[in-house]
């Protein structure tokens, strides 16, 4: 991810890899629902951001993420910049249902919102680089998880911990776990996971 | 062979199979359930009484080999909005009325005494049976014991012990391709049949088929229909994830309704989300992607095991999931799909109850998140028609009288599903104006250009909304003509191919030249007949609005209230 910002102090932070089957990687990529964590220079736009991600190329941008949340709200194109403390993007592929229309990015039935998420204003830009959570939707995380995964994320520990909770066959699944490069047993994942806030994520399988 | 109707009178206990009237010879589906009930049943009558009339009808396509054409209409006046009322299944039953050549099954009187019948439809023959040893069984025991009488083969429709109790949120059960079940879930059907004394109806159709005017011309349309509805993204989506993969997104719009409707978020919704959902059936051996009905390309259902990798439910929908999980704050799968199951089995609709439970917990009859107690409620007392079961079986309105909650998110006594409009404002004038009550289906995303329904009006303006939904509710009235399911809507929407082929199979169904115009003219004469018979049974535009707490109660975290005026919800009927 090249966009990350250069004025972003580097953070203490634990980071975890799991080594896991391959067939089971595409059921690790539904964390991505929860989020990941960036933190970009003021100004960058939502396309910008898409398009430095792993496997996003333009085509599978405007083709394929056709829903897009910034900050709960519908967003239409991909030039909104962002700017602020922080903001959350949500992305998905193509939405069923009458609400799925709705919300889909220059939908047909667009007007059918009760409201469009508008340009953030340039003068709530700080100093500082803005921390955008992307959450993955839909086909996305599973189209594009894997490559997103292998490159590491910042995940908030919570988040691991309760998908891991929910779906303890998983833990079979892990043939490696390292703690900031040490190898450790999977039964004291979640011990790591409560004791931390955010951290760095590895999944791959090889 | 040539459709005809059969008719079924309970209360003297004869048969009929008559020729199809001309004025209902170019209907189907929900097009010919809302002509037939507002031409035979008194707008006033009672629902339960005599003079209703149960009516099941197969769409046009229905029976051929047209991709997604398994959707069967009922269609009555409803005991729980007490307007007209049309609920559409998946299943294999509109398959088989279509083959049997029965264009539509009309139920009317109500036997004499307490005895309890089924009826058996079969080319050219209708019979009714006397029936004792399914009574009080729920439904996965009378399909069972039907398949048994009759050849495997046969289609079931059924109701559970609501119906039987006469509950207002009963529904009635279709047998899907694996004899498990769908349902006509809305408007308390099941207890419609319940009054009329019949526990099930078996559909033979061998030897039956359906006659194609033009069969090249018909298998050339299915072909372009059938590549739009595979190609399209939104067919793969539900194919993974099922409608459930809404759960995110609504989530992430501010639009999931929480804890009876005080929030527009949820925080356990990643554990009920579709993504999470596809993850555990993977996981437990079931299936993600599965059919309701042979010929579906799309396959939205599912096959949801327990966590011993035994069949648990199928075909769980977002809307179900919502009311169980969101709406009542329960955040485990597991306890959604044994509810899901038991709720299958009494036959009672899982919209409706679920959100009248929501409204039971505002009330204080048990807590936000207490899935044990919603279980044992629904087997020990509305399974056993209990007082409380009683009050809850008869839907969220009846809840809501009963302990005097004030919110209570019903429009003409139906539950509102899945999506709050104070953050979706188009789907809130749809629930507000629906001839049927709050319905998410009734006003579906359909190519309102192709069928010139998209309004004039600006359409960010509120007359624009309003327009916008009239002209999604005229398409979405024809497609539920059709015998097709909704979500060929995606399809017809971004392929300008898709609904001409639509339009191609029916004319080389019948022999005739429909064009896009008329099919948006048979939508709005069904809307307006349906909209005459519930001003004929009292209901004025008055009906028309959403409950108050949407006006004064701002929904977190975008704080949205609904505001659209009376006058501006009643230009909806200026047309």
């Amino acid at each position: 991810m090249t966009l990350v910002s250069k004025k972003c102090e580097p953070q203490p932070m634990q980071a975890i890899e799991l080594i896991v089957k391959t067939d089971a990687l595409p059921r690790f990529t539904t964390l991505l629902q929860s989020g990941i964590y960036m933190e970009l220079d003021q100004g960058t736009s939502i396309g910008e951001l898409l398009f430095a991600l792993p496997g996003f190329s333009e085509k599978y941008v405007k083709e394929t993420v056709q829903t897009i949340f910034l900050n709960g709200l519908p967003a239409d194109t991909l030039q909104q910049k962002l700017f602020g403390k922080e903001a959350v993007i949500a992305i998905s592929a193509a939405m069923p249902g009458l609400a799925g229309a709705i919300f889909r990015k220059d939908g047909v039935h667009a007007s059918l919102r009760t409201s469009t998420a508008a340009e953030l204003s340039s003068q709530d830009a700080l100093e500082t680089p803005i921390t955008i959570r992307l959450k993955l939707f839909n086909m996305i995380a599973m189209d594009r998880g894997k490559e997103l995964l292998a490159n590491t994320c910042i995940v908030t520990a919570k988040s691991i911990g309760a998908f891991l909770n929910y779906r303890p066959p998983l833990y079979t699944a892990i043939l490696k776990a390292t703690l900031n490069g040490e190898r450790i047993d999977t039964s004291i994942l979640q011990e790591i996971l409560s004791s931390e806030d955010m951290l760095k994520l590895t999944i791959r399988d090889k | 062979m040539a459709d005809k109707i059969f008719r079924v009178n309970m209360t003297d206990l004869s048969t009929s199979i008559e020729d199809v009237p001309a004025d209902w010879a170019g209907h189907g589906g929900r097009g010919l359930t809302s002509n037939i009930v507002a031409a035979e049943v008194p707008p006033t009558c009672h629902p339960l009484g005599p003079k209703n009339k149960l009516v099941f009808a197969p769409g046009l396509l229905s029976g051929t080999t047209a991709s997604n054409s398994g959707r069967i209409s009922a269609g009555a006046k409803s005991p729980l909005t007490g307007t007209i009322k049309e609920s559409n299944s998946g299943g294999t039953s509109a398959q088989r009325l279509a083959k049997i050549g029965c264009k539509a099954l009309i139920i009317e009187g109500q036997p004499q005494d307490d005895s309890w019948y089924s009826i058996s439809l079969k080319p050219g023959e209708v019979t009714i049976s006397k029936e004792e040893e399914l009574i009080g069984k729920g439904n996965f025991a009378v399909v069972e014991a039907a398949e048994k009488r009759f050849n495997g083969k046969v289609g079931v429709l059924s109701i559970g012990q609501a119906g039987e109790m006469q509950m207002t949120g009963a529904n009635i059960s279709v047998k899907d391709p694996d004899s498990h079940v769908r349902s006509l879930g809305r408007g308390g059907l099941g207890a419609v049949m319940g009054s009329k004394k019949i526990k099930f109806i078996a559909l033979d159709a061998e030897g039956g088929k359906v006659d194609i005017a033009d069969v090249e011309a018909f298998k050339a349309a299915n072909k372009v229909f059938t590549k739009a509805l595979v190609d399209h993204p939104v067919s793969q989506a539900l194919g993974t994830y099922g409608s459930n993969v809404l759960v995110n997104i609504i989530n992430e719009a501010g639009g999931l309704p929480t804890k009876n409707f005080s929030s527009g978020q949820f925080e356990g919704h990643e554990q009920i989300s579709g993504e999470t959902m596809h993850d555990l059936i993977v996981e437990r051996g079931g299936k993600p992607k599965h059919g309701c009905h042979a010929g579906c390309v799309i396959q939205c259902s599912q096959i949801y095991n327990d966590l011993k990798g035994k069949y648990k439910t199928s075909g769980m929908e977002y809307e179900s999931i919502w009311a169980m999980g969101a709406d009542c704050t329960v955040d485990n799968l597991d306890q959604i799909a044994e509810m899901d199951s038991i709720m299958d089995d009494i036959g009672i609709d899982s919209i409706e109850t679920a959100v009248a439970f929501g409204v039971a917990m505002e009330a204080g009859v048990l807590d936000f998140g207490d899935s044990g107690e919603m279980i044992r409620i629904m087997t020990e007392e509305i399974a056993k028609g209990t007082a409380l079961g009683r009050v809850i079986g008869n839907g969220a309105g009846s809840v809501g009288r009963t302990y005097g909650v004030t919110r209570v998110p019903v429009v003409k006594n139906q539950a509102i599903p899945a999506y709050d409009p104070r953050s979706i404002k188009g789907i809130g004038i749809t629930y507000a104006t629906s001839t049927q009550g709050a319905d998410h289906t009734m006003g579906y995303t359909i190519a309102t250009e192709i069928l010139g329904v998209g309004g004039t009006a600006d359409p960010l303006s509120k007359e624009g909304m309003v327009e916008l939904s009239r002209g999604l509710q005229i398409a979405t009235a024809a497609i539920d003509s059709t015998g097709m399911c909704l979500f060929i809507a995606f399809a017809a929407l971004d392929d300008g191919a898709c609904l001409p082929a639509l339009i191609d199979m029916l004319n080389a169904r019948f022999g005739i030249s429909l064009t896009a115009e008329d099919v948006t003219n048979l939508g709005m004469s069904i809307l307006k007949t349906e909209h005459a018979f519930n001003k004929a049974a009292g209901f004025t535009n008055l009906d028309d609005r959403l409950p108050e707490f949407f006006e004064t109660e701002p929904v977190p975290p975008h704080n949205a209230v609904w505001d659209f005026t009376g006058e501006e919800i009643d230009t909806f009927w200026n047309f």
